[in-house]
């Protein structure tokens, strides 16, 4: 088999160096966590600050083009015949990169405010860096073992920054949940591995996209068994209940991981390989369905919290299904860029919440709010920059990518998945702006009286305070306000490169990795749906407005919030049971199988079974050795015993030759 | 075919049996010569320099095509490739004589070995029945000696019941290759592929009886009965050589025998006898490590199972298959110098390192010895992070991918069974002291010490690494 | 190959060479004095040797007469060696016998 590679092969230090960095700043941190102090989390930013200017620098190489092989490949090890591991370094990994450490930087930055005075502040940086490290190595792996290394470390530092809080009971459970469901994708993947390994013989992006003809009909299996992989990282229906949980993580873990890089895995895998989904039409319809189906669920599940964090995380959940469902129906282009600029309004909401929670002493619930629009001038300048961006407003950065995934499945020949996003978009419009009115408008209806709001007392500073942030609240340092305003620009602008459909600057630069098909044009064109969508989601902000927007004093919004609380649909407050679902599908059966493995199948079945195998077991070696009766003429009788058997065989057999 | 009397006497294809061969003839002088307190080190350093001479030298080799001395020995990567690991396990067997036998015997001993090394070598490149009868018998005939080295009965008695078992398979083999001669009228190996022999009832029995003498060397089940007692009574050096060396150069033979003799359109059932020797080979080998109590019996199972573990590659007789039965070769051969040289370097004359007791809780005395000794029997049972599991892998993938899936099951029985005797000593190791007083450990010279890391680095890096030679494969015919 | 150059049929040579070679078989198998059993290894040896003659002269090859040749130096130097070592392993022995020796088993 000749071996393909994806990418223009040479050396690339640049790639080496911005690859390695983080992981070098984590071991730093690490190894020298006590000496380091708070020069810890400057080290780390630092790490990714250089990783992001690499990334700038060494921007052209990935997008070099030399008779069709578009990128950078790096050679690293050969192991076997077809296990060769190197980095790719093209268009799709570029964008990925770019926001893993630009971003990524940006959220450090916070960190080292948001963090300030924790007891381990030097081993979050130390995991915060790892984490970007197995990031990288995720999406620039040239092969899907080294995908899979990455993919799996990722689970593992997610792990590590969920239960970062491992004092708390809920942390810890949390945490744990989502190792386990992410294993669960570790597995799929591993098996469309093997799937690979046995019908191309090697796991190179290149050899596998070069060789899809040779799956046959396996090709659907492996596309669902990397899809499976994909929804469990980017909490897909129906494996989507740990994102939420994992909210319990400091706030800059769920802006970085389960907002802008970690939980897109999914997307990016799909992405990658585009070339096994557009041989797979089945496979495109399911996960163009699910997507779609998550992005609904998601969004109407977020209508019903009250949890600040966990509003945002379906609303994550629901935008990563806006993503999947791009390019599952092969819209790669839409899906790519959502994913770009969610990136960056996501990340800017969750830290926008940060501030608040953070000056509210670790408050999280929105009925316990209002009112801070005054006191957080600035928090509120930036979420409310961010919902518009995630609503859609025309202009700014989510409109120009949401639209271009709804208009996308309606070019692919998906109409009802058009119809999904264009009502998803709504109810996002609704339940975003239903968190901005509680948060930020009308009376403040929490016991911190908001006089203290923006006062910060001295004597504090500096003390450990973990997760409970003692009793002070203080405003925000500058350190975590200036990742936010930075956040506003992308926010805003970054959908200006979407800007021309067909013919945009986006567009262009994906050209060459995804092999733009031409299609039938769609009955509805990309203004009309710009319109259909703005009329949504105005719909929606209306609604919101009506319920949240005018609520009068403290003591009647809080007596109609608590109203509507006890009159909530059980169905939505219980995130329609699927964790209940899971629960009685696969952990009761599985507690009762190990109750039953435990009383009766262990100790009578399986004991027994291994006792008498390892009776047998002696007792034939005891045969062995009986043989061995150091006689030296019985030896000979078995050497002359076998040549007699050995001389019967072949002349009873060389004669019927 | 007569052999052309005008045949060039290529010297320089055999340089490195003649290495060798000079360096056994040096090794008795100089011992004589040398003080009686630097004997033991004398032979070893000149035994060691003639070996990594032999060992460039063959290196030197490898891109070489054809044969010399008439057809009788092979040039190529496949002789180079298994000549150097004879030449491995010479240099790294000289190194045990650095604690074991007494010193007046060692420089005698060390030139046995070399001669004992000069047979395997031959049969690496032996192309013609001649030369392989003569690589056998030189090889046996100095291991005969070298086995009754030690002055202890046992030794002595494996030395006897050797010489008469070996010789015995001699016999057969001899008679086998007589028939193989009357089949195609020629010794040259090469030969038994021309003129439709496949039906030939000279060439099945001879065949029979050929196997018979290798299936001996290489100790498979039910030949294997020779093994135990004379690695438990051989010296520590000599079974360390001698479970290396041997199969090496029978593995050598025999896949070249297979590979470049048998003629075209060999019916499946020709071969079929060797794999089931190679899955009883498992079986028996594995359920006899179960209860022993001396290191070195239990690395001779050991060895009567791995020889069928390396069989599996072969079967099928794929290109592929070769390259990854020398994978499992080379790994075989650095794991069992590794066991034995941990042993030795727990032993002195007596070789205490060769009973099982000397291991109790070896790891609060001795703790780098005790991890390596634990990396080598991970090694051998085929679990990571070692070259064992890979190669295991590897072997299994050859099994199932040739049909040979019976022999691939076999080959997980065999190891899981292995699991139960290897791990019991890797748990003494690690058991807490008894209390008991123990006997002081002898401190091994840093040499031996430097080649058991040395040992364990290969296993490891080799995982990661598992290239074989690519070109071994269309080797002489 | 020739058979016309043999005096008698060569599947007598054949057999008779068996019928050595599986005395010296049951010499060794079955007699239980060391000198007996290096005789008796001979025997099987040169059994061999009969047939490589043998096919020599069907095959008017002189390999098989040389082989034959090796095969009796190197009979030579084994049966050397084994008296040697017969001689260390029975020298405080009273009785010769190879049944005596077994020290290893198991």
């Amino acid at each position: 088999m000749i071996h393909h590679v994806m990418g223009v092969d040479g050396t690339y230090p640049l790639l080496l160096t911005l690859w390695l960095l983080p992981l070098l700043g984590g071991v730093l941190c690490w190894a020298f966590g006590p000496q380091l102090k708070t020069a810890a989390g400057w080290l780390a930013s630092g790490a990714l600050l250089a990783s992001f200017v690499l990334t700038i620098v060494a921007w052209p190489t990935a997008t070099q083009n030399l008779n069709g092989a578009v990128g950078a490949h790096q050679a690293l090890v050969s192991w076997m015949p077809g296990f060769d591991f190197g980095l790719l370094f093209d268009p799709l990994s570029l964008i990925w990169t770019c926001i893993i450490t630009g971003v990524g930087f940006l959220i450090h930055l916070y960190s080292i405010g948001y963090m300030h005075g924790d007891r381990a502040f030097a081993r979050f940086f130390a995991f915060l860096n790892f984490f970007v490290f197995a990031m990288l190595t995720l999406v620039l792996s040239d092969n899907f073992a080294g995908l899979l290394i990455g993919w799996g470390l990722v689970g593992l530092a997610s792990y590590f920054l969920i239960g970062f809080w491992f004092e708390k009971p809920s942390a810890v459970a949390a945490a744990r949940k989502a190792f386990v469901i992410n294993v669960v994708g570790d597995i799929a993947i591993m098996m469309a591995i093997f799937i690979m390994i046995a019908k191309v013989g090697s796991v190179g992006y290149g050899d596998v996209f070069s060789h899809v003809a040779a799956f046959g009909p396996t090709l659907f299996a492996v596309c669902v068994c990397l899809f499976i992989g994909a929804a469990a990282k980017s909490a897909q229906l129906p494996l989507h209940t740990w994102l939420p949980d994992a909210m319990e993580g400091p706030t800059p873990v769920s802006a970085l991981i389960h907002a802008a890089t970690m939980v897109t895995a999914g997307v990016y895998l799909i992405a990658r390989c585009a070339p096994l989904w557009n041989a797979s039409p089945d496979a495109q319809l399911l996960v163009g369905t699910v997507g779609g189906l998550t992005a609904l669920v998601g969004a109407i599940l977020g209508t019903a919290q009250w949890d600040i964090k966990r509003i945002l995380a379906y609303s994550t959940m629901s935008q990563i299904g806006y993503m999947i469902m791009g390019v599952g129906v092969g819209a790669y282009e839409g899906g790519v860029a959502h994913f770009f600029t969610h990136a960056f309004f996501k990340a800017q909401l969750f830290l926008g919440s940060g501030i608040v929670i953070h000056a509210l002493a670790n408050e999280q619930d929105v009925r316990r709010m209002g009112g801070l629009r005054k006191k957080l001038p600035f928090a509120f300048f930036a979420m409310l920059i961010g919902v518009l961006a995630i609503c859609g407003l025309p202009g700014l950065s989510g409109s120009f990518s949401k639209d271009a995934v709804i208009q996308g499945a309606l070019e692919h020949g998906h109409p009802w998945l058009y119809v999904v996003g264009v009502v998803t978009a709504g109810i996002t419009a609704y339940y975003m702006f239903r968190m901005l009115f509680l948060t930020f408008t009308g009376a403040h209806r929490g016991e911190i009286d908001p006089s203290h709001l923006g006062m910060r007392h001295p004597e504090l500073v500096g003390t450990p305070h973990g997760d409970s942030h003692s009793e002070h609240h203080h405003a925000p340092a500058w350190l975590m306000n200036v990742p936010v305003a930075i956040l506003i620009v992308p926010t805003i602008a970054a959908g200006w490169l979407l800007f021309g459909g067909g013919a945009s600057w986006w567009a262009t630069f994906f050209a060459t990795t995804f092999a733009p098909e031409t299609l039938p044009a769609a009955p509805i064109s990309e203004m009309a749906t710009t319109g259909i969508v703005l009329l949504i989601v105005a719909l929606g902000f209306l609604v919101a407005y009506l319920r949240y927007g005018r609520m009068g004093d403290a003591k009647a919004a809080a007596e109609k919030l608590r109203m509507e609380t006890v009159h909530a649909f059980p169905a939505l407050t219980n995130a329609f049971y699927f964790d209940a679902a899971l629960d009685a599908l696969f952990v009761r059966p599985a507690a009762w199988l190990g109750a039953l493995s435990a009383q009766i199948l262990d100790p009578h079945i399986i004991d027994g079974a291994v006792r008498e195998i390892v009776h047998l077991a002696r007792s034939l070696g005891n045969g062995v050795r009986a043989v061995q009766s150091g006689l030296l003429r019985a030896y000979v009788l078995l050497v002359v015993g076998g040549a007699v058997v050995f001389i019967a065989y072949y002349t009873l057999i060389g004669v019927h030759r | 075919m007569i052999a052309n009397p005008t045949t060039q006497v290529d010297w320089n294809g055999i340089a490195p049996i003649i290495t060798i061969a000079v360096t056994a003839l040096v090794v008795p002088f100089a011992d004589l010569f040398a003080r009686t307190h630097a004997k033991r080190w004398v032979a070893i350093l000149i035994g060691g320099l003639g070996t990594l001479l032999a060992a460039g030298l063959c290196a030197q080799q490898y891109g070489s095509t054809g044969t010399v001395f008439g057809g009788a020995f092979a040039l190529g990567g496949f002789t180079v490739v298994f000549e150097e690991i004879v030449l491995l396990a010479l240099f790294g067997s000289l190194l045990l004589f650095a604690t074991t036998m007494q010193e007046r015997r060692v420089g005698g001993s060390v030139a046995l070995m070399l001669w004992s090394a000069c047979g395997a070598l031959l049969m690496a490149g032996a192309s013609n029945l001649m030369t392989v009868f003569l690589g056998i018998e030189l090889l046996s005939l100095a291991l005969y000696c070298l086995c009754g080295m030690n002055d202890r009965p046992a030794s002595r008695e494996s030395a006897l019941k050797y010489l008469v078992l070996s010789s015995t398979a001699s016999g057969f083999m001899l008679l086998g290759m007589a028939l193989l001669f009357g089949a195609s009228g020629s010794v040259a190996l090469s030969s038994l592929t021309l003129g439709g022999l496949a039906t030939s009832s000279f060439l099945w029995s001879g065949s029979a009886l050929f196997f018979v003498g290798l299936a001996f060397k290489m100790s498979l089940a039910p030949f294997h009965a020779w093994s135990p007692d004379v690695y438990e009574g051989a010296p520590m050096p000599v079974t360390a050589f001698m479970s290396v060396a041997t199969k090496a150069a029978t593995l050598a033979v025999l896949a070249r025998f297979l590979y470049a003799a048998l003629p075209t359109g060999m019916s499946s059932a020709f071969l079929l006898p060797i794999w089931i020797l190679a899955g009883l080979s498992m079986l028996v080998g594995n359920l006899g490590m179960l209860a022993q109590t001396d290191l070195k019996r239990l690395l001779a199972y050991s060895g009567v199972a791995q020889a069928g573990y390396l069989l599996v590659a072969l079967a099928g007789t794929t290109a592929l298959g070769l390259r990854y039965a020398i994978y499992y070769l080379v790994a075989y051969a650095i794991m069992n110098l590794g066991a034995f040289s941990v042993a030795a370097a727990l032993s002195d004359e007596k070789e205490a390192g060769s009973a099982l007791s000397a291991y109790h809780a070896l790891a609060s005395r001795r703790p780098y010895l005790a991890a390596m000794m634990s990396l080598f029997l991970l090694a051998l049972a085929g679990l990571p992070p070692t070259a064992g599991f890979l190669g295991k892998i590897l072997l299994l993938s050859t099994g199932v991918a040739t049909g040979y899936w019976w022999l691939a099951v076999l080959l997980i029985l065999g190891t899981a069974i292995s699991l139960f005797a290897y791990a019991k000593i890797i748990r003494a190791m690690y058991a807490r002291p008894d209390g008991k007083a123990q006997p002081e450990l002898p401190v091994a010279p840093w040499p031996a010490m430097i080649s058991i890391a040395l040992y364990g680095i290969a296993l490891v890096v080799m995982t990661f690494y598992p290239l074989t030679p690519s070109n071994i494969v269309p080797f002489v015919r | 190959m020739d058979l016309t150059v043999l005096p008698v049929a060569l599947g007598d040579y054949i057999g008779l060479s068996l019928v050595i070679f599986f005395i010296g078989v049951a010499g060794i198998a079955l007699r239980r004095n060391p000198l007996i059993v290096l005789m008796s290894i001979e025997l099987m040896w040169n059994a061999a040797n009969l047939l490589f003659i043998t096919f020599a002269r069907v095959y008017m090859n002189n390999a098989g007469h040389i082989f034959a040749f090796l095969v009796i130096t190197v009979a030579a130097a084994e049966a050397a060696i084994g008296l040697a070592i017969v001689v260390v392993v029975f020298r405080n022995a009273k009785n010769v016998d190879v049944d005596d020796v077994r020290i290893l088993r198991g």
